[in-house]
């Protein structure tokens, strides 16, 4: 074989190993593995979609129990009640869904999302119960308040616990996210890397930031002007305009970028801009197209932002991307306080927002080729402070797509019986205040979602480090997607 | 393992390969013939003996007059597989060749033509072929944009390979090219920065440039003036000559100035003049003179180092209004010194924001809804209106040091207008944001206390009728206060060393300052405070005053705060004179928490950051959190003793950061927009600032951060160079290929329109630029609208750009973007009949543009 020596594993192989932040053992192997392992077959077109709901989603008021009993109590309904107090719903502001593997217990959706619970009744989406960042199985209190099992950094903290539900490494501080991560590992399957196969249209996120590479942001538009979109650099062309002024200004721009600096900052800087003005050109032509069907898309933040993806999913085979991800992100969801009222008032924009998302898809022919995930910082403490629930840890989230084998809630439910102060424990999980501790950890969330995008499960460990802990690699991860 | 048992001879023929230019007719390619001096040599012949005939060379693009110059093609093996190798140039392409036996047979091609990329390149050679072979190597040329002139030979000019019209030029590379391969050439002096001084190091910079053609050319010029080369000065070229390379329009003398200890001595010149030489006649402007300033350890600072000082320390330089084209601000502070302006600083009235928003909230019919008015009164007070509202009977002196540190302050303790109850208050944020103005000079306690009990952080952060533990009902304290006053607002995660390096434990993992447990036991602190005018948790529309104890719903029982601190069981205030109890804890907690080794250093790395350079070194944070520690005067806290030490601290100070990679930061997106602004004295015709709404292409904007974690993380590390280098670069995290673009065309738009992100239908209250003395130095008038008279000259912009680098960069443009930015404006005339707005147009915003302007260093 004629092959180029300096191949591209090793090239960033040996990047890799200059980073101090991936200087660990575990990452010297992601280097070592990186550099041997072989993108996936192409296939067909498969896209992840990241609902992130930043400030700490109140998730226990989004899937509740409805009918039947918990581990602990006869009704798991009155026991949510009891332990939610003030912050509880009532029947009537849920809608009843019916999971095909939870005999004898229905669940209920928040009312503010009948589309959510109709995908689910369909058989379109399920439920990852109780999920969150873990390092290793933590069976009960004991294990964390005797610190016998490592545990998360900065447990109940915004900025470690976004962080590291986008990294999946909850053991240290790292700025790579798992979806960078599959991106140095399966970009290649894409024809083209000028637009990447990340895609955000929240600006940077660490989900999407690779070793080498980051997303690529488009605009989401504003109340005013909906449309968003790839930005066109004012009084750039691409080629020759025949216009002194046209001509004068993108001959500058393009020699000023051209320009190396030795300043870390500047080259940064540099960097970022070509890699914008590159993607533009591709990008605004893939995405030019009309979407069919006349879907009319939500004009709210989670709405315009799930209208540019389908725009790029669109354009998707002009863009050269048969893989790609997309992080959305709709924060706000700190609700220390009016918890109810808030809730009630941006869930529904979330589901507004993801059923015009599902009928575009439809209309693409690509609901079989997309998963939709949610994610946020941390679920709530089921307890009250009286205007609103605090950080806790484990909480539930929401998959859609035509591949996911819906109707069900994967992982375990868990009981939401509260500790008393003082007596005997009735909920080994609850840390305090109705802090549960996940049941499910990221890991296998995530790796349930890598492996259907491509990634083998050998290489699982590259992306999600402390898989190995709760998967032994073979079947499913948790078995929601098909 | 078995080795493999193959020979291999090498032949290293070259087979030429044709689409160079080749006007002549000799199999050589013309360009490669000017650039080695190669004319007239036979295709056949090898003038240097190397073996490898001149038209080989050529199509090689290797030197025909060097016999070590030729791509040689070697074979390596690591033990196991043998590698062909050579060295290939960018623009060439070349295939290995490879056959059995010398003599008959033909040479076949292995693998596909590769492209050089300037360095060594192998190719694995397979095994199981041949047990023997020959090999050569054919290099050939590419011609990617089919113009005629090869890659290697465009990109051997300067010229762009990939397209047919370099720099989008209206003439084309094929026929610019060949013109000026034999075109004469003149040559003039200019001046891309024509002052430096004894202790600053960075240069003056003279240009000498040639119009005409592309050969290479040694330049004959001499130096003169008042000032002596070597003990004045160096230049960075050697002797009396200058070079300009194949195609190369414009060299560059750095001028650099060497202190000395003669402090009497006056201003000195240092003139460059172009003499005659071969191959080029010397134009009219034949000579360029740049000052050397002397300096004394007393004297002020020169103005590129005032320039530099007051876009750390301020808004920026503004703009020159006394013809000097030295900005006013830089001007007077030229006239004293850093510290002695910071103290003046310190002595000044405040420029709160609060009169300004209460002034228009009294205008009939002015006070839209959507207008973010406590944003126009931030606006007026970072550009420095003497008036706190435009009735008021007093003027003051601006006073940009506390306004940019209170903005510093305003993205670390965070509230923000993304909660509607702020939106909807804007004299209540004003009041909070002249809170921090006010303590920015205090004392930190203070400051500490004041966010703490401020009803509009009480609201953000949800502590503001936070009531004591219910069992009965399962009610809990709210956390979040307790949480983020000090992972955020005082001592971090990690217990830290005076240097803002992290303690680590026997098993060499970081310490951290708190667990959830001393959560719980601060928010039981932040319980019972609420509005001072309504029931507890109840409704309020005054904002602007302190949080008031109830002691009633405050949890009175002893708690554990951190270091071993404690609270008493305390008592509900019951007398007239008897002392809240809620208060005290606020007290103890605040106090806990001021006290803590980690306060100093925590704050000193993110105003250091906010104000001077992403990385600080440990030593840095180290003498600013000493001075945190005790102002000299044994007390703690003082900001002022914090503030003056980062900006007077050597780190910040000394000019070899100029040259540093790792210094400087990027300029947050939003400042960069104050800047702009100051630069020309932006005004609308009522005087004040109409302006908001800068968050939707810049990420940032006052009081308006997506969450209590500011716009960026002060350890945001971009992927890359910075990260591979362990850096960090806080505000690289809200430019992206979104925001990297809308915020160039936010420029592009503001230049002429007016700095308004909508626009307003009221005329007078546009903020536009004065651009009158630019557009002076632009076009040679002011014409009085959008025509240009015909006839008029067109000025050099050398001066005009020399007067914008001062004014937004601080002089620190780089002299190839100075180049492309006077080129392009030179494009420009005489275009159409706006032509002369088009072009001052260009000029400022392709240094908005410019990374020299993102970076301050």
């Amino acid at each position: 074989m004629k092959t180029r020596r300096q191949f591209l594993g090793q090239a960033s192989c040996a990047a890799v190993s200059s980073i101090p932040i991936l200087s660990t053992l575990l990452n010297l192997r992601l280097a070592g593995s990186v550099a041997a392992v072989t993108a996936p077959t192409a296939g067909q077109y498969r896209a992840l979609v990241c609902i992130f709901q930043s400030g700490g989603n109140d998730s226990f008021n989004m899937l509740t129990p409805y009918s039947g009993a918990s581990a602990t109590a006869a009704s798991a309904f009155a026991e949510y009640t009891a332990s939610r107090s003030d912050l509880a719903l009532g029947q009537a502001q849920l809608t009843e869904i019916h999971p095909t593997n939870t005999p004898g217990r229905t669940f209920g959706v928040h009312g503010g999302m009948p589309q959510l619970a109709a995908l689910f009744e369909s058989g379109n989406a399920a439920f990852v119960a109780n999920v969150g960042t873990l390092i290793e199985p933590v069976l009960n209190r004991t294990q964390v308040a005797q610190a016998t099992k490592r545990l998360p950094l900065g447990l109940y903290s915004h900025s470690d616990q976004i962080e590291q539900w986008q990294t999946s490494v909850p053991h240290s501080r790292s700025g790579v996210g798992w979806a960078g991560k599959m991106a140095d590992l399966i970009k290649s399957v894409n024809a083209t890397q000028t637009v990447s196969m990340n895609i955000s249209t929240d600006g940077s996120n660490v989900w999407q930031t690779g070793v080498t590479d980051a997303e690529y942001a488009v605009d989401s538009g504003n109340d005013n002007d909906p449309t968003g979109g790839a930005v066109a650099l004012s009084g750039y062309a691409q080629d020759y305009a025949a216009n002194a002024f046209v001509d004068a200004t993108s001959g500058a721009i393009d020699s000023q970028l051209a320009l190396e600096y030795t300043n870390l900052l500047q080259q940064t800087f540099q960097k970022k801009r070509r890699g914008a003005r590159d993607a533009y050109a591709l990008y605004s032509t893939a995405t030019a197209g009309a979407l069919p069907g006349n879907v009319v898309f939500p004009n709210t933040s989670v709405g315009r932002q799930l209208q540019q993806v389908a725009k790029a999913i669109a354009g998707r085979t002009a863009l050269g991307a048969v893989r790609q991800t997309f992080f959305v992100n709709r924060g706000g969801w700190d609700h220390h306080s009016n918890t109810l009222a808030l809730q009630a008032a941006m869930l529904p924009e979330i589901d507004a927002a993801l059923g015009a998302f599902w009928t575009q898809l439809g209309l693409l022919g690509v609901q079989p080729n997309v998963t939709i995930f949610s994610a946020s910082d941390f679920g709530r403490t089921l307890t009250s402070n009286s205007q609103g629930s605090d950080h806790a840890w484990g909480g539930n989230a929401y998959v859609v797509g035509g591949s996911v084998l819906g109707r069900k809630i994967y992982g375990s439910y868990p009981s939401l019986a509260v500790n008393p102060d003082s007596g005997p424990e009735v909920n080994p999980l609850d840390t305090g205040r109705g802090r549960l501790i996940p049941t499910t950890s990221c890991d296998q969330f995530f790796a349930e979602m890598a492996l259907w995008l491509g990634v083998p499960t050998s290489s699982l460990p590259l992306i999600l480090p402390n898989i190995g802990n709760f998967y032994a690699g073979s079947g499913a991860p948790l078995g929601f997607l098909a | 393992m078995k080795a493999p048992l193959w020979t291999f001879v090498i032949v290293c023929a070259l087979a030429v390969s044709g689409r160079a230019l080749d006007l002549n007719g000799n199999q050589q390619s013309d360009v490669w013939e000017m650039i080695f001096g190669a004319s007239g040599l036979p295709a056949a012949g090898d003038a240097d003996g190397d073996g490898w005939s001149n038209a080989l060379e050529s199509a090689a693009g290797t030197n025909p007059r060097d016999g070590a110059s030729f791509p040689g093609l070697h074979l390596t093996t690591d033990g196991v597989s043998l590698f062909a190798g050579w060295t290939g140039l960018a623009g060439k392409k070349y295939t290995l060749e490879t056959k059995p036996a010398l003599g008959a047979g033909t040479w076949t091609a292995l693998g596909p033509d590769m492209l050089g990329e300037g360095g060594p390149t192998e190719l694995q050679l397979a095994p199981g072929g041949a047990p023997t072979g020959f090999f050569r190597l054919r290099a050939a040329d590419v011609d990617s944009d089919g113009d005629g002139i090869s890659d290697w030979e465009e990109r051997a000019l300067g010229f762009d390979a990939a397209r047919t019209r370099t720099e989008r030029s209206d003439t084309l590379d094929s026929a610019r090219i060949p013109a000026g391969l034999t075109a004469a050439n003149t040559i003039t002096v200019g001046m891309y920065d024509d002052t430096c001084s004894e202790r600053w190091p960075d240069p003056a910079v003279l240009v000498v440039r040639r119009a005409g053609g592309l050969q290479p050319l040694t330049v004959n010029v001499a130096f003169s003036g008042t000032a002596t080369r070597g003990p004045d000065y160096t230049t960075s070229s050697t002797g009396n000559v200058v070079t300009l390379g194949p195609g190369q329009r414009e060299a560059f003398v750095e001028i650099q100035p060497v202190a000395d200890a003669n402090d009497g001595e006056p201003t000195e010149t240092i003139t460059l003049t172009v003499l005659a030489g071969a191959g080029y006649s010397v134009g009219a402007q034949n000579a360029g003179t740049v000052s050397l300033f002397n300096e004394t350890a007393a004297s002020g600072p020169s103005r590129k180092e005032a320039a530099r000082f007051l876009i750390q320390a301020a808004f920026g330089p503004d703009q020159d209004t006394n013809g000097n084209h030295i900005p006013e601000n830089v001007e007077e502070l030229m006239g004293t010194t850093f510290g002695a302006w910071i103290d003046d600083q310190f002595a000044r009235p405040i420029g709160l924001l609060r009169p300004m928003v209460q002034w228009q909230a009294a205008q009939p019919g002015s006070a839209e809804i959507y207008n973010d008015t406590k944003q126009n009164a931030w606006w007026g007070r970072a550009m420095g209106v003497p008036k706190l509202r435009p009735d008021a009977a007093a003027s003051q002196l601006p006073d940009p040091l506390r306004q940019r540190v209170g903005f510093a302050l305003s993205q670390i303790y965070v509230i923000s207008d993304r909660m509607e109850t702020l939106a909807t208050n804007p004299e209540g944020m004003a009041a909070y944001y002249d809170m921090l103005l006010t303590r920015a000079f205090g004392n930190f306690r203070d400051l500490l206390y004041d966010v703490s009990v401020h009803p509009c952080m009480g609201l953000y952060l949800s502590h503001l009728g936070n009531r004591k533990p219910d069992p009965v009902a399962k009610t809990f304290p709210d956390e979040n206060y307790a949480r983020e006053v000090m992972q955020l607002f005082s001592i971090g995660l990690w217990m830290l060393n005076p240097d803002g390096s992290r303690q680590l434990d026997a098993q060499g993992q970081p310490i951290p300052t708190y667990s959830n447990a001393n959560i719980t036991e601060f928010a039981r602190v932040f319980t019972g405070l609420s509005h001072w005018d309504s029931d507890f948790g109840g409704y309020s529309t005054d904002f602007t005053k302190p949080m008031i104890a109830f002691d009633e719903e405050h949890d009175l029982g002893p708690k554990t705060l951190l270091l071993g601190t404690t609270t008493p069981q305390r008592t509900a205030h019951n007398l007239p004179n008897s002392p809240y109890a809620t208060l005290l804890d606020v007290d103890a907690a605040i106090d806990n928490l001021f006290n803590h080794p980690n306060a100093g250093p925590f704050l000193a790395r993110q105003l250091i950051q906010r104000l001077i350079t992403s990385n600080p070194s440990p030593a840095y944070i180290g003498r600013v959190s000493a001075k945190f520690a005790n102002n000299g005067a044994g007390v703690r806290g003082d900001m002022q003793a914090v503030v003056k030490q980062i900006l007077l601290d050597p780190e910040a100070r000394d000019g070899v950061a100029l040259t540093n990679p790792t210094f400087g930061k990027l300029r947050e997106p939003f400042l960069k927009c104050v800047n702009f602004a100051r630069a020309f004295n932006a005004a609308s015709q009522e005087g004040w600032y109409y302006l908001d709404a800068f968050n939707i292409d810049h990420v940032e904007e006052p009081l308006k951060s997506p969450s209590v974690f500011n716009f960026y993380l002060p350890a945001y590390a971009p992927p890359g160079a910075l990260t591979q280098a362990g850096l960090v670069a806080p505000e690289l995290q809200i430019i992206n290929a979104s925001s990297g673009v809308k915020a160039p065309n936010y420029f592009f738009n503001a230049i002429e329109g007016g700095l308004h992100r909508w626009g307003t239908a009221q005329p007078e209250r546009v903020v536009k630029l004065n651009l009158t003395t630019e557009m002076l130095l632009n076009a040679g008038v002011v014409p009085p609208d959008e025509h240009y008279p015909p006839g008029l000259p067109n000025p050099d912009p050398d001066l005009l750009i020399r007067r914008l680098d001062l004014a937004l960069t601080g002089g620190t443009l780089a002299p190839r973007n100075f180049q492309l930015i006077r080129e392009a404006m030179l494009r420009i005339f005489p275009g159409g009949y706006d032509w002369h707005i088009r072009r001052l147009q260009l000029g400022i915003y392709l240094i908005t543009t410019s990374a020299d302007f993102a970076v301050q260093r």
